[in-house]
C-alpha cells in the first residue's frame, strides 16, 4: 500500500461565502461545539476545577477559547478591513452565545433529562455564571460575553505578527501554569531555598489572579523579546529545534526527581507508553501495519512476569525479574509469530480487523473459566514482586519510571539501527509499493513478519514492565483502548518518528492523566485529535526526519 | 491444478506444489491441519457428550439464525462501502449504536403520545424508520469527515479518520445518554413466543428475522434493478470511468455510506429487540462481528453479506455447545466471541476470498 | 552489431497462457531470449506484451505454460523468488518509491546482495558496516552510470520524469540481475533521450553483461538496440527475427495498421510515427 499515491483524479472543492455569511457559519460552528461541550457532561465537569482561583473555571476557559477562536478565525479570513472584520467577530461570538442560550433555555423548559442525561438543572445553574437561573439577564449574558470573547479574538488576529504571537504566548503561558499547577507547585516545593513566590503564584487548585496577569504580561514579554533576539542573530531553524530537543530530553530525564510522587506516577504511565510506541512505530511507523491487536502481546508479556515473579498461588515460579524479562520477550515474540503469519497476507484495512479480533481472543480467553485455573480469570494474579537492581529493590515510581524509560531509550536504539539497515529499507519500500518490493526481491511476508514479532517482542517487555510497576495484572488492563492509545500517540506524534512517540505520549498520556477532570472525556479527545490530526496536519506533530529531503550532492556522495 | 501437472512428462501435483511453494504455505498448511484437526476432534468430543438434545440444537440455531440476519446488515454496509471505496468504515458498527438509541427513543416518543398503545403493529416500522434515518444520516457525516478528504490519495488517513470517528461517537454518545444500559421497550405484542416443531421461538427473534430478510432483500432489489444501484455498480467497477460517462460520483458514494448506514441502523433496532437492553459500546464489537461476516462472505458481495451473517450466526450459536463442549472447557458460552473473532481469523487462513468473494487483493493496477 | 552467442537461451517461454475470467489476454506464447542479447517486443497497443511481462516477473500468475531461467523453472513461484533468480524489471508508468531518495530507491534494489543478519545490524557488527558501506558506493556508482550521480539526495517523486525512469533502472540493475525487463523505457522520451537510452542500453549489455528485454514503441530504439524483436498481436506471438526481417515483414506493418490485408507501402516508414503508449492500455495492464 503505498503512501501518497494519487489514486483518481477525483477531488473536491470548498466554496467561499459572503464574508458576514461565514461569521455566522463560524459562529454556529462554534455553537454547536459549546452546545456539544456541555450536553457531553464536560461543562459541569470541569467547571469544578479552578484555572484561576475563584474566578476562571476549566470549562469556562475551554468555552471561552472556543468563541475566542471563532472570532480569531474570522478576522484572519482577510477579506474585508479592519473594522468590517471586527464586526464579522462580534457578529460570530453573539451568534455562538445565543446557541449556548438557547440551550440553557431548552434545559429548563423542556425536560431533556430522559435523552440526554446532561441536560440537568445543575448545568443550567453553572451556565448562568451566577444570575438567576434562566433569568433573562442570564440568557442575554451570554450572546455579549460570547460577543466581548469574539471581538477580542478578532482584534488580536488583527495584530501585526509579533502582537499577536507575544498574546497567544501570554494566554498560553496563564492557561499550562493553572493547568498544570500541581506539576508547577511541587517543583517549586522542592526549591527549598526559594520558597517565596510559590505562596502567591498558586491558590489550592489554580493560579491566584494576582498572578495570572502577572504570567500573561511574563510570556508576551519573553515572546516579544525572544522575537527581537532571533530576528537579530539569525539563529537558524535546525539550531532552534536541536535545542528545543535537548530540553526536551533533560526534561525528561529529571521530571520525577524535581516533582511529587503522582507526577512521577504519571510520568512512569507515559514511559511505560512510550516503550510501547516505540514497539508499534516498527510496525505501523516503518513497515505501515496497522495493529489494533498489539495489547495481545502487551498481555503475554505482563502474564509471563506475573506468573515467574509473584508469591501468589497461581504462580508457576518466583525467580527475579531480570530472569523473567527475556522469557516474557520471546515468548510474546513468539506468539506475533504464530499469530502473524495467518493474518500478515492481508494488507491494509483488513490487517486491522484481523488484528483486532486476535487482541479480542486473547482477552475472551484470560478473562474464561477454561484458563481461570492458570491465569485467574477476571481476578488476576496479583504480589508481583517488584524487580531489584543491585540489590536495591526499585520500588518507587520515580525509579520505575527510569527502568520503564531506559527501556524505551533500548527500543529506540534498536529501532534506529534497523531502520537504517536492509530490513528498515524493505520495511519502507513495502509501505510505499508492496508490488515492487516484491519485484526486487523482498519477501514480503517474512519482511512483515518480522517487523510483526519485533513489535510483538517490544509490547511483551512493555507488559513485563507494566506487571512489575502496578504489582497486579488483571484481564481488565488489557482492553483494545490500549492499541488504540498506542496508534493515537503514534498519529499524533508522527508517524515513524522516534521524537513523534515521546511528543505523542506526554500529549496523549501525560496531559489527561495531570487534568484528571478530563480523564473522563479523553477518549472523546483522542477522537478528535485523530481526525484532526488527519485533516490538519497529518505528518504528526514531530514528524519522522525521513519525509525531508536531503539535497546535498556533495554530503550524499562523501 | 495446471495443465502442466497433468502431461505425463510433468511430475506429479505434490512434486508440483512442492516447487511452487515457500516456507509461508508450509506453514501455513501446518497451521490449516491444526485447526481443522482441532475443530474436528472437539466436533467428535461434543457430538458423543450428548450434553445437549436435539431440541436444544434447533433452538441454538434458530437463535443463530436471527443473530446471523442482523449480522449480514451490518455486513451489508461493510460490504457496499468496501466494493465502492476499496476501504473499511471501521466507525461502522458505532453507526448501528446510533441507530439503535434511536430507535430507542423513537419509541419513547411514540409511547408518549400514544401510538405504541393505539397502533402497537405500527410502532415497528416506525421505530425501524427512526434507526434508519439516524443510520443514514451518522453514515453521512462520517462519509463527509474520513472519506471524502481523502479520496484522492491512498494513505492511511481514512482508517485513522475512522478509528477516530468510532471512539467520537461513542464517547459523545456515552456523555449525551449515560454509561447505564437502557431497557428497550416491546411493543406489548412482541413479549409473547410462538410454538413450531415442538419449539418454542420468542417472537422479537421471528420478528427480526422476517425483518433483516424484508429489508435485505428491498437493498438487493434497489441494487440489482435501480439506476442507482447501476451507478453503484459502475463506480464499484471504475470511478473514474463512471466519472466520465457522467454519474455522479461523490452523490454515488454519499448513498452508499447512506445505505450503509440504515442497513446499520435497522440492525441496531433488530439487535436491541432480541436483547432487550443498549449500550452506549455495544456498536464497536458487533461491528467486528459485522466485518468478519462481510469478509466470510466474500467482501464486495451482497449475497455473500447475507451468507456470512448466517453462518457466522450460527457457528457462534452452535459452536460452544459442538466444539468447545467437545474439550470439556467449563463454561464454554463465554468463548461465544472466540468462535466470532476465530473465524474472522480463520477465513484468512483458509479462504481469503471468502466463501463467495472476489479475491482480496485484485484490483490494484 | 554484436554476434548474439548461440548458447543456450537465458530466458525460455513455451505456450505462455494468461485469462482474466473469461478474457484470454495472451496465449501460446513462446518466446526464447538469447543470453547476452537485446531482445525487444513490440506490437500494436492490447497485444499483450506487458500481460506477457507481467507472467514471466510472476507479478500476475500465469494460467499455464512453462518459463524456465537458464534452466531453472521459474513460473508459479511468488515474485520475489523470481526476482532472486536474477530478473529485474521497470514499469510502464514508472514505480519508484517516491518518498524515498534516489540513493535510498537504490539502495532497496540491493537487498537481495546484502547479507547481514537482524542481530549483526542492532549490534553494528563490523560485517554489517562494510557491508552498508559497499552498498552506499555501489549505489552512487550505479546512479553515476546510469547518469544520474546528482539526483542522489532527490526524493524520487520531486524528480523529473526521465531522471526517473533512469532511477527505475538504476534500482534495477544494482541487484546485480541476469535479465532486465523493460517496459516501455523510452516512453515519453525526445530524440535526444531516447539516443542516450539507447547507449545506456547498449552499455548495459556490454559493461555490466546483462541480457535486456524491453517492450518498445519507439522503432528508432528498437532498431538500433535490438538484436531479435518478437511481434506481439492479439494476444499471441505474430512473428519472430532480425531488425532487418521484422522491417520487412508484410505482416508486421498490416498488424500496425490496423489489418488491412495486402496493405503495402515503404517497409519502415509506417512504423515511425509510433503510436503513443496510451493510458487505456495501461488500465488493460
Amino acid at each position: 500500500m503505498s503512501f501518497n499515491t494519487v489514486t483518481s483524479s477525483f477531488k473536491v472543492t470548498r466554496r467561499r461565502r459572503a464574508p458576514l455569511a461565514e461569521a455566522a457559519r463560524v459562529g454556529l460552528i462554534a455553537g454547536a461545539a459549546l452546545v456539544a461541550f456541555a450536553l457531553i457532561g464536560a461543562y459541569a465537569a470541569m467547571d469544578k476545577r479552578h484555572v484561576v482561583e475563584d474566578l476562571l473555571t476549566l470549562s469556562q476557559i475551554a468555552c471561552g477559547l472556543m468563541v475566542f477562536a471563532a472570532g480569531y478565525a474570522t478576522a484572519r479570513d482577510g477579506r474585508s478591513g479592519p473594522a468590517a472584520a471586527l464586526l464579522h467577530g462580534l457578529v460570530a461570538g453573539a451568534v455562538a452565545g445565543a446557541c449556548l442560550a438557547l440551550l440553557v433555555w431548552l434545559t429548563v423548559s423542556v425536560n431533556l433529562r430522559a435523552t440526554l442525561v446532561a441536560a440537568s438543572p445543575a448545568l443550567a445553574r453553572a451556565l448562568s455564571l451566577g444570575a438567576p437561573v434562566a433569568s433573562t439577564q442570564a440568557l442575554a449574558q451570554l450572546p455579549v460575553l460570547g460577543a466581548l470573547l469574539a471581538g477580542l479574538g478578532a482584534a488580536v488576529g488583527l495584530l501585526p505578527p509579533a502582537g499577536r504571537h507575544a498574546m497567544t504566548t501570554g494566554l498560553g503561558v496563564v492557561l499550562v501554569a493553572g493547568l498544570f499547577r500541581d506539576v508547577f507547585a511541587s517543583m517549586l516545593d522542592n526549591l527549598p531555598d526559594f520558597t517565596g513566590p510559590e505562596i502567591e503564584l498558586f491558590g489550592p487548585s489554580g493560579l491566584n489572579p494576582g498572578a495570572a496577569p502577572v504570567l500573561f504580561a511574563a510570556g508576551a514579554a519573553f515572546s516579544l523579546l525572544r522575537r527581537r533576539l532571533t530576528r537579530r542573530a539569525g539563529v537558524p531553524r535546525s539550531g532552534a529545534s536541536r535545542l528545543g530537543s535537548a530540553l526536551l530530553v533533560a526534561g525528561v530525564l529529571v521530571l520525577p526527581l524535581v516533582t511529587n510522587d503522582f507526577v512521577a506516577q504519571v510520568a512512569m504511565l507515559v514511559a511505560l507508553y512510550m516503550l510501547m510506541g516505540m514497539g508499534l512505530n516498527i510496525e505501523l511507523g516503518l513497515a505501515g501495519l496497522v495493529d489494533l491487536g498489539f495489547v495481545a502481546f502487551f498481555a503475554v508479556g505482563a502474564y509471563t512476569v506475573a506468573l515467574m515473579c509473584s508469591s501468589g498461588p497461581l504462580a508457576v515460579a518466583d525467580v527475579s525479574f531480570w530472569l523473567a524479562l527475556p522469557v516474557a520477550i520471546v515468548l510474546a515474540a513468539c506468539a506475533g509469530l504464530l499469530f502473524g503469519l495467518p493474518v500478515l497476507r492481508v494488507r491494509g484495512d483488513y490487517l486491522a480487523m484481523a488484528t483486532l479480533g486476535l487482541g479480542e481472543i486473547i482477552r475472551v480467553l484470560v478473562l474464561s473459566d477454561a484458563l481461570g485455573p492458570y491465569l485467574g480469570g477476571s481476578q488476576g494474579i496479583i504480589e508481583i514482586r517488584h524487580p531489584s537492581l543491585f540489590g536495591l529493590e526499585l520500588k518507587s515510581p520515580a525509579s520505575l519510571y527510569y527502568l520503564a524509560l531506559a527501556l524505551a531509550a533500548v527500543v529506540a536504539f534498536v529501532s534506529w539501527r534497523l531502520q537504517h539497515a536492509k530490513i528498515g529499507r524493505a520495511w519502507l519500500a513495502m509501505r510505499e509499493d508492496e508490488d515492487v518490493a516484491q519485484a526486487l526481491g523482498i519477501d514480503p511476508v517474512a519482511s512483515k513478519l518480522l517487523a510483526y514479532t519485533i513489535g510483538a517482542a517490544f509490547a511483551g517487555a512493555a507488559g513485563a514492565v507494566f506487571a512489575a510497576l502496578i504489582g497486579s495484572v488483571y484481564p481488565h488492563s488489557f482492553q483494545l483502548l490500549v492499541s488504540i492509545n498506542v496508534l493515537a500517540i503514534l498519529v499524533i506524534g508522527g508517524l515513524g518518528s522516534l521524537p513523534g512517540v515521546l511528543v505523542g505520549a506526554i500529549v496523549l498520556i501525560g496531559l489527561p492523566e495531570l487534568l484528571r477532570e478530563f480523564g473522563e472525556f479523553r477518549y472523546l479527545f483522542y477522537g478528535i485529535a485523530l481526525v484532526a490530526m488527519m485533516h490538519v496536519r497529518a505528518e504528526g506533530l514531530w514528524p519522522a526526519a525521513h519525509a525531508r529531503e536531503n539535497v546535498q550532492p556533495e554530503n550524499a556522495h562523501a | 491444478m495446471s495443465d502442466a501437472a497433468r502431461s505425463a512428462t510433468e511430475p506429479g501435483a505434490l512434486a508440483e506444489w512442492l516447487r511452487r511453494s515457500t516456507w509461508v504455505d508450509h506453514i501455513l498448511l501446518a497451521i490449516r491441519i491444526g485447526v481443522a484437526a482441532l475443530v474436528l476432534v472437539g466436533l467428535a468430543g461434543g457430538l458423543t457428550a450428548g450434553t445437549y438434545s436435539a431440541a436444544d440444537f434447533a433452538s441454538f440455531a434458530l437463535f443463530g439464525l436471527t443473530i446471523g440476519s442482523i449480522y449480514a446488515l451490518i455486513a451489508l454496509g461493510y460490504t457496499m462501502v468496501y466494493g465502492i471505496l476499496r476501504m473499511i468504515n471501521f466507525a461502522h458498527g458505532d453507526v448501528m449504536m446510533v441507530g439503535s438509541f434511536a430507535g430507542l427513543f423513537a419509541a419513547g416518543a411514540l409511547n408518549d403520545v400514544g401510538i405504541v398503545s393505539a397502533w402497537p403493529l405500527l410502532a415497528l416500522p416506525l421505530v425501524l424508520a427512526a434507526g434508519m434515518a439516524a443510520g443514514a444520516l451518522v453514515s453521512i457525516a462520517i462519509e463527509r469527515i474520513a472519506y471524502r478528504p481523502f479520496l484522492h490519495v491512498r494513505s492511511l488517513a481514512p482508517l485513522i479518520c475512522a478509528i477516530g470517528m468510532s471512539f467520537i461517537l461513542q464517547y459523545a454518545a456515552r456523555g449525551l445518554f449515560g454509561t447505564r444500559n437502557r431497557a428497550y421497550p416491546g411493543f406489548g405484542w412482541m413479549e409473547g413466543t410462538i410454538g413450531a416443531f415442538g419449539l418454542t421461538i420468542p417472537i422479537p427473534q421471528v420478528v427480526a428475522f422476517a425483518a433483516a430478510l424484508i429489508v435485505l432483500a428491498g437493498l438487493l432489489a434497489v441494487v440489482k434493478l435501480s439506476r442507482l444501484g447501476k451507478a453503484m455498480r459502475a463506480v464499484a467497477e471504475d470511478r473514474d470511468a463512471a466519472a466520465l460517462v457522467g454519474i455522479d460520483v461523490s452523490a454515488v458514494i454519499v448513498a452508499t455510506f447512506a445505505i450503509g448506514g440504515a442497513m446499520a441502523g435497522v440492525a441496531g433496532v433488530l439487535y436491541a429487540l432480541v436483547f432487550k437492553q443498549i449500550t452506549v459500546f455495544m456498536g464497536f464489537f458487533l461491528g467486528v462481528k459485522g466485518f468478519a461476516a462481510a469478509i466470510l462472505g466474500g467482501i464486495g458481495n451482497l449475497g455473500g453479506a447475507l451468507l456470512g451473517g448466517l453462518v457466522l450466526g450460527l457457528a457462534e450459536a452452535l459452536g460452544p455447545a459442538l466444539i468447545l463442549e467437545g474439550y470439556g472447557l467449563p463454561a464454554p458460552y463465554q468463548l461465544k466471541d472466540v468462535i466470532g473473532y476465530g473465524m474472522l481469523v480463520m477465513i484468512l487462513i483458509f479462504r481469503p476470498q471468502g466463501l463467495l468473494g472476489e479475491r482480496l487483493a485484485a484490483k490494484r493496477a | 552489431m554484436r554476434e548474439v552467442s548461440t548458447s543456450p537461451p537465458l530466458l525460455e517461454v513455451r505456450g505462455l497462457k494468461k485469462a482474466f475470467g473469461g478474457m484470454i489476454a495472451i496465449q501460446n506464447v513462446d518466446l526464447s531470449v538469447a543470453q547476452g542479447a537485446v531482445h525487444a517486443i513490440i506490437g500494436p497497443n492490447g497485444a499483450g506484451k506487458t500481460t506477457a511481462f507481467n507472467c514471466i516477473t510472476a507479478f500476475v500468475p500465469p494460467t499455464s505454460g512453462r518459463i524456465t531461467l537458464a534452466g531453472e523453472r521459474i513460473d508459479g513461484l511468488p515474485a520475489h523468488v523470481v526476482a532472486r533468480h536474477g530478473i529485474a524489471r521497470t514499469y510502464q508508468n514508472v514505480r519508484l518509491f517516491p518518498n524515498m531518495t534516489a540513493l535510498e530507491n537504490v539502495l532497496v534494489g540491493q537487498h537481495r546482495r546484502l547479507h547481514a543478519t537482524f542481530w549483526e545490524a542492532i549490534a553494528g557488527s563490523g560485517r554489517f558496516r562494510r557491508e552498508e558501506a559497499e552498498a552506499r558506493v555501489r549505489a552512487l556508482d550505479m546512479l553515476d552510470f546510469v547518469g544520474i550521480p546528482h539526483r542522489a539526495g532527490h526524493l524520487a517523486r520531486n524528480m523529473p520524469y526521465g531522471d526517473q525512469r533512469r532511477l527505475e533502472i538504476a534500482r534495477a540493475l544494482v541487484g546485480g540481475p541476469r535479465l532486465l525487463m523493460l517496459d516501455e523505457p523510452a516512453a515519453g522520451m525526445n530524440p535526444t533521450e531516447g539516443r542516450a537510452l539507447v547507449d545506456l542500453i547498449e552499455r548495459v549489455r556490454d559493461r555490466l553483461g546483462v541480457t535486456v528485454v524491453l517492450i518498445e514503441h519507439h522503432m528508432r530504439v528498437v532498431m538500433a538496440v535490438a538484436q531479435r524483436i518478437t511481434v506481439f498481436d492479439r494476444g499471441a506471438v505474430l512473428t519472430e527475427g532480425s531488425p532487418a526481417e521484422i522491417q520487412a515483414d508484410e505482416r508486421v506493418i498490416a498488424a500496425y495498421l490496423g489489418r488491412r490485408s495486402g496493405a503495402s507501402g515503404p517497409a519502415p516508414a509506417p512504423l515511425e510515427p509510433v503510436v503513443p503508449a496510451s493510458r487505456l492500455e495501461a488500465r488493460i495492464a
